[in-house]
């Protein structure tokens, strides 16, 4: 699902006047259309997932803030993320500083199995997911946050550029970095997988 | 560059599918209401996450004048919520507002965001809370997405009647702002229940236009103003804006809002300008 275009569909409506004017935008528009995705984006960025919540509702508090300051000309979905980032960044630094919160939220590191599964079906894709979830934490930052913004949540170049802002042919690079490192990080753990007992 | 050219591997696809449950998604819609982020246009729901943001500095008067637009207007919507039903959802919940602003209160000086986070999902959402929040789910985009001048339509408006005719929400709702307006910094490092400690504040209005208060300012007589002033911006009367604005800055020429004042004459401005 697009939730760029549907949001932009969904969200912005123009006011009543002649003149032409930024778009009136809906908090809870906003909020419905996106926050799965902005959850997502949060959790493959490395916000561990016992800090979920407390992320997403500090990228909407943030939204809140900035809502009336966003003039429609960007993109909302890449301004969105764009506090995602760095809300993402601050929580993963938080994780790096205190050891005893990092060890907390390990209780429900991704790598970790899920309790219950109620099919094989989903059990395999819970097996997968794990495993992506670990090579993806395998990558350095910068280049996980190229890789999270292009590959999962479906950026453009030049929309990653501004997001991080580097220049367009770093993206290029580092994605092709990212790539790499995350495939050789699948086989790597699969390889471990296949020859436990 | 088009990414769809490249191999798409399972575990992209798998990381692509990582959206929350449905139960987590709920849990998140219920927590963002009862943050106030979500609730209509932000117009009084911001009450809660602006007012417990404050609660964590020095001086919740003082965190107060430097929060935002949308949080200090917020402040009055949540007062006028029963005749403008405006940020019902959370008046619908005063155990869970009251809630999160009582136990951040004595945070100031000892509890972590997240334990206060955690008391604040702890506490059980209201029947109508829920109903609400289904309702705001389950309406289709069309209804659910309005302009900001129209805040809540889907959530609020259905339920105005039965807050008007609650007589008790408005008091502990003006409780908990004159609170958060005169908090000490120091608070006290036992918190008494959440709702228990709002139960001993006075249940009387905050002070009124004419009843200047300690700062030389209103804090409700001034959002009004502006609320007013930024209404007429929005659909575009400068003149009643230019006027509201006038008059702010003549009644609180160092008003709690006087930045908010400014912002609304430099918008009136640039108006001017683009014309």
């Amino acid at each position: 699902m697009n939730a760029g275009a549907l949001g932009r569909r969904a969200v912005l409506r123009p006011l009543p006047s002649a003149e032409p004017k930024a778009p009136v935008i809906d908090l809870a528009a906003v909020y419905e259309a996106h926050f799965r995705y902005v959850w997502r984006c949060l959790r493959s960025l490395g916000v561990r997932d016992s800090q979920l919540e407390d992320a997403l509702q500090d990228v909407f508090i943030v939204v809140q803030r900035k809502l009336s300051a966003f003039d429609g000309k960007a993109d909302l979905r890449t301004w969105l993320y764009a506090i995602a980032l760095r809300i993402a960044r601050k929580y993963r630094d938080r994780a790096r500083r205190e050891p005893a919160s990092l060890e907390a939220a390990r209780e429900h590191d991704p790598e970790l199995p899920a309790a219950a599964e109620p099919s094989a079906d989903s059990a395999l894709e819970s097996e997968r997911l794990a495993l992506a979830h670990r090579a993806l934490a395998s990558l350095d930052d910068e280049k996980r946050e190229v890789f999270v913004f292009a590959r999962v949540e479906q950026m453009s170049a030049p929309e990653i550029a501004s997001v991080l802002g580097i220049p367009l042919n770093t993206v290029y690079s580092r994605l092709r970095a990212a790539r790499l490192a995350f495939d050789a990080e699948v086989t790597r753990l699969r390889a471990g997988t296949r020859s436990r007992p | 560059m088009n990414w769809d050219d490249e191999e798409d591997s399972v575990f992209e696809q798998a990381l692509r599918a990582d959206l929350p449950t449905l139960a987590q998604q709920n849990r998140m819609r219920k927590r963002i209401l009862a943050a106030g982020v979500a609730a209509g246009t932000a117009l009084g729901s911001t009450t809660v996450a602006a007012a417990t943001q404050a609660s964590f500095g020095a001086s919740a008067l003082s965190k107060l004048s430097a929060l935002s637009w949308p949080a200090k207007l917020g402040l009055t919507a949540a007062l006028a919520a029963p005749v403008a039903g405006v940020a019902l959802p959370l008046l619908h919940t005063p155990a869970r507002t009251v809630a999160s602003v009582g136990q951040r209160q004595p945070s100031a000086t000892t509890a972590s965001m997240g334990a206060a986070r955690k008391a604040a999902n702890s506490a059980t959402p209201s029947a109508p809370l829920e109903a609400a929040l289904e309702a705001a789910h389950e309406a289709p985009p069309g209804v659910q997405i309005e302009p900001a001048v129209e805040p809540s339509v889907s959530i609020s408006a259905p339920r105005a009647p039965q807050l008007a005719a609650n007589n008790t929400l408005k008091p502990v709702i003006a409780a908990a702002v004159t609170t958060l307006g005169t908090a000490p910094s120091a608070a006290p490092s036992a918190a008494p229940s959440a709702v228990s400690a709002f139960e001993s504040i006075p249940h009387e209005a905050p002070p009124s236009a004419a009843e200047p208060a300690r700062n030389g300012s209103t804090l409700s007589a001034e959002t009004q103003l502006l609320d007013r002033a930024f209404a007429a911006l929005a659909v575009n009367d400068r003149a009643t804006a230019a006027a509201l604005v006038a008059e702010h800055a003549r009644r609180f020429p160092n008003g709690l809002l006087r930045q908010e004042r400014e912002r609304a004459r430099a918008r009136l401005t640039q108006e001017l300008k683009g014309e």
